[in-house]
């Protein structure tokens, strides 16, 4: 029986004996286990910062050091100063951080001031632009676009104020604002807007079949019997006969040097020696190129007497008297007097030439000078450069002719084609070398020119290379254009075509004082370009 | 529940305060990103502020356990450190992934440090949600709940408690009749009562006057299953465990025992939900704590790895 109201009957004692008092003195599993866990927490993170101070490259650098600084992985201090930030973007950056982190790098490299009227206090520190630890493959050299556009977004407010009259004062319009590589926020390319070249030359006329351009020529067309044996094995097709019209390719005259070929005489300019191989054309020269067409006659009366091309005025001059005097003495010319005996080498004008002979050679010089002036024309300037008679001409007195002590001839200005025609831009024409060359100098092909008069566009009147927009369609975010076809994909970061510190095409210096490697200095060498 | 409800006045302030925050850092930090161009690092002068930030309220977080341990010092109260800790816990994960270049960072030991710090946040949030919710169920579903450590205690006091009973007014067997020397003219049994919105268990004393006759199969019953239970819970493998087949178990039981004894057997079944209540609260408190098996270690391995990145941050930035 259970009755259900009676009072409690227990008492306080065992009231009491019903908690355990003393649980809370016993750990729980629970809290046991998170001791033990916490214990080993703590081990292992002491242990692993051990390790991180055996193994610093892996534990407390970001990455990798890139392969050109894989020397100094293990050695921090080869770059770093303690507690002075590498950066200049941080809070405890100051110019005494900046410059003497800045010098660490400056040991191996040298680093040459951008532009004339950039601001000394905007300029970033090395390791602003060049971020290390980035891994071997990285190229730390290839900086983000920001670094550029930075200033170049907004170049007025970058630069100082140019100084009154200087090359620099204004500014082009499109270039005002670079804020990427595109038809629209990219200027055009200043290096293409006007041809500087003297040379009145025909990419037309050259690459048609036979090299006659336009219409009737008074010349007959060219034929490769008519080329001598050197340039006839050079320019001939093999699959060419004799009796067939020479054609004329772009690597006829443009020619590439090998990586074999660094000791090449054409590597004229510093730009072309730094340059990887096959960069850019190997110069075109008169005597590989143009004699075969174009010898250099003097004698209008015999078109086998030839001079040596690139002859300076006074030596033009003392080659063809000295011609005249030559052929004289040897009894083949129309100079009927004799000439007085020759003189020793050291001495080699014994006795003053007669009178009667020092006209009559002056007579033919006149001419030949004539005649030379309209041969260089054809290709050249030709400009007024007054000389002094030829001294072989002159009298036993010292006298001269009676036409006057100077006589007009006539000098070649320098012809101006550059090497490299984007001077603030690097090109190398090995990675296009799928792309057809029509597809960025169409203009140096013939151009249909129906009833035309036989002339075609000169080269020094015509740019005949494309512009930005040949770029920009591979140069570009990777894309599909109206018709389908795939653009874009290739870089168009500011540093695929660009130098920062003083550097123009593939090292070249283009800011004075820019020799832009220690490399240079210590061992004579120049960098690797890219 | 820890946040919601009547703590609402209290978590207002707190998610106001580092919404405000949290939204001002991320703007600092873009307007930083535009600038520049790229995400701002540790050193950027948004990202040491905010590491810095972050790196104080780690410390902070770290506090709480040895505020636990001095109680006495009356440093706050512990419901006041329990939502700082919660908030600004939250707080420093904005901060800290703005530090760290959201994630893009590299380093065995930045790794290091962010992983941990990341798993301890993700703990803490998946602790966070568990008392949001589980100490509700555990109102609800173990109203007889006592304390975690006193569960064995309890229900080995409360098999006593109902053996007692069960030998007062049950016809013994043959095997316990030596128990019958401690019978009492009374039964302690433990009942469950809520009021005023407090609830939990209590104990009553109940008078016996005779033993019943017919209630042989209770005493065999409570020896061979209900005892067994009560002692050893779900981990003994018993029918009991389960409250469909409990009531099936007393159900046949009633139907095998005189109507006098209907009292007893409701005692008993009562014994049993308390057990198994006790069994649900032992698994509510254990899935309630056991993320603190990773939390607290982890916290203390963050603070350790912590230690060791501010110097050589500092030292090779």
């Amino acid at each position: 029986m259970l009755p259900e109201d009676v009072p409690p009957r227990t008492t306080s004692r065992e009231l009491v004996a019903r908690i355990d008092r003393g649980y809370y003195s016993r750990p729980s599993p629970m809290r046991v286990w998170r001791g033990w866990l916490t214990a080993a927490g703590l081990l292992l993170a002491a242990g692993w910062c051990v390790w991180g101070l055996l193994d610093q490259p892996r534990h407390h650098a970001p990455g990798p050091l890139a392969a050109a600084h894989a020397r100094w992985e293990r050695d921090c201090q080869a770059c770093h100063i303690p507690f002075a930030p590498i950066k200049d973007d941080t809070v405890l950056t100051t110019n005494l951080t900046r410059s003497a982190v800045d010098a660490k790098c400056e040991a191996c490299h040298k680093a040459a001031a951008h532009h004339s009227l950039q601001l000394v206090a905007e300029v970033g520190s090395c390791g602003s632009c060049h971020v290390d630890h980035r891994g071997r493959g990285a190229d730390i050299s290839r900086v983000a676009d920001r670094t550029c556009t930075a200033c170049h977004a907004d170049i007025a407010s970058h630069r100082r104020q140019p100084p009154a009259g200087g090359a620099e004062t204004t500014l082009p319009a499109d270039a005002a604002s670079i804020t990427r590589f595109d038809n629209e926020h990219h200027p055009a390319f200043a290096s293409l807007a006007k041809d500087p070249g003297r040379l009145k030359f025909s990419h037309g006329r050259h690459m048609t079949a036979g090299l006659v351009f336009g219409g009737p020529s008074k010349a007959a067309p060219f034929t490769y019997e008519m080329l001598g044996t050197d340039d006839r094995s050079r320019l001939m097709p093999g699959d060419a006969r004799a009796g067939d019209l020479v054609q004329l390719s772009c690597n006829s005259c443009h020619e590439f040097a090998s990586s074999a070929a660094r000791d090449e005489t054409r590597l004229t300019t510093t730009v072309l020696a730094s340059s990887p191989a096959g960069a850019y054309p190997l110069p075109v020269t008169f005597e590989r190129h143009c004699v075969a067409c174009h010898a250099l006659p003097y004698d209008p009366a015999d078109p086998a007497k030839r001079l040596p091309h690139g002859l300076t005025p006074e030596a033009m001059q003392q080659r063809i008297v000295a011609s005249m005097l030559e052929e004289s003495a040897e009894g083949r010319t129309a100079i009927d007097a004799p000439l007085p005996p020759r003189g020793l080498p050291a001495n080699p004008r014994v006795s003053p030439l007669p009178e009667t002979i020092r006209t009559q050679v002056h007579e033919h010089v006149d001419k030949a000078r004539g005649f030379t002036r309209g041969v260089c024309g054809k290709c050249h300037e030709a400009i007024d450069a007054p000389l002094p008679v030829a001294s072989l001409l002159r009298g036993a007195d010292d006298s001269t002719l009676a036409s006057g002590d100077v006589e007009t001839w006539f000098r070649v200005p320098p012809v101006g084609v550059p090497d490299v025609w984007l001077r603030k831009a690097r090109f190398n024409h090995v990675p296009h070398r799928g792309v057809d060359c029509r597809g960025c100098h169409e203009g140096a092909y013939p151009v249909a020119l129906a009833g035309s008069t036989g002339a075609s566009p000169l080269d020094n009147q015509l740019v005949m290379i494309a512009g930005r927009e040949s770029c920009t369609g591979c140069h570009g975010p990777p894309g599909t254009d109206a018709a389908g076809k795939t653009v874009g994909g290739a870089p168009f970061d500011c540093v695929e075509c660009h130098g920062y510190h003083g550097l123009g095409p593939h090292g070249a210096a283009v800011t004075a004082g820019a020799p832009g490697h220690r490399g240079r200095e210590f061992f004579g060498v120049a960098p690797r370009s890219r | 529940m820890i946040i919601g409800g009547r703590t609402w006045p209290r978590d207002r302030p707190w998610i106001i305060g580092i919404a405000v925050v949290a939204a001002a850092a991320a703007a600092w930090y873009a307007v930083e990103w535009a600038g520049t161009g790229s995400l701002p690092g540790g050193s950027s002068r948004p990202g040491l502020a905010y590491g810095i930030l972050g790196g104080l309220i780690i410390i902070f977080e770290l506090l709480l356990w040895p505020r636990k341990r001095v109680r006495s010092w009356r440093l706050g109260s512990a419901q006041t450190w329990l939502r700082a800790h919660v908030w600004l816990g939250l707080l420093c994960l904005p901060l800290v992934l703005m530090h760290a270049r959201l994630l893009v960072i590299g380093g065995l030991l930045n790794i290091a440090l962010m992983a941990t710090f990341l798993v301890v946040i993700a703990s803490g949030i998946w602790g966070l949600w568990l008392q949001q919710f589980l100490p509700g169920v555990l109102l609800d579903e173990v109203p007889a709940e006592t304390i975690r450590e006193q569960i064995d205690h309890v229900a080995a006091r409360e098999a006593a408690d109902v053996g007692r009973l069960v030998r007062a007014v049950c016809e013994p067997i043959g095997e316990s009749a030596e128990e019958d020397d401690d019978r009492d003219d009374f039964a302690v049994v433990t009942g469950f009562r809520a009021m005023t919105g407090i609830q939990g268990r209590v104990v009553e004393t109940l008078p016996v006057y005779s033993v019943i006759p017919g209630t042989l199969e209770i005493s065999r019953r409570f020896h061979d299953d209900i005892r067994p239970f009560l002692l050893a819970g779900r981990a003994g493998g018993s029918p009991l465990a389960g409250r469909r087949q409990a009531e099936g178990f007393f159900a046949t039981l009633r139907d095998s025992c005189p109507a006098d004894a209907a009292g007893v057997i409701d005692r008993l079944e009562r014994a049993c939900e308390h057990r198994r209540q006790f069994d649900l609260q032992a698994r509510l408190h254990d899935r309630l704590h056991r993320w603190l098996l990773v939390h607290v270690p982890l916290s203390v391995v963050l603070g350790v790895l912590l230690a060791a990145h501010v110097p050589i941050a500092l030292w090779y930035w």
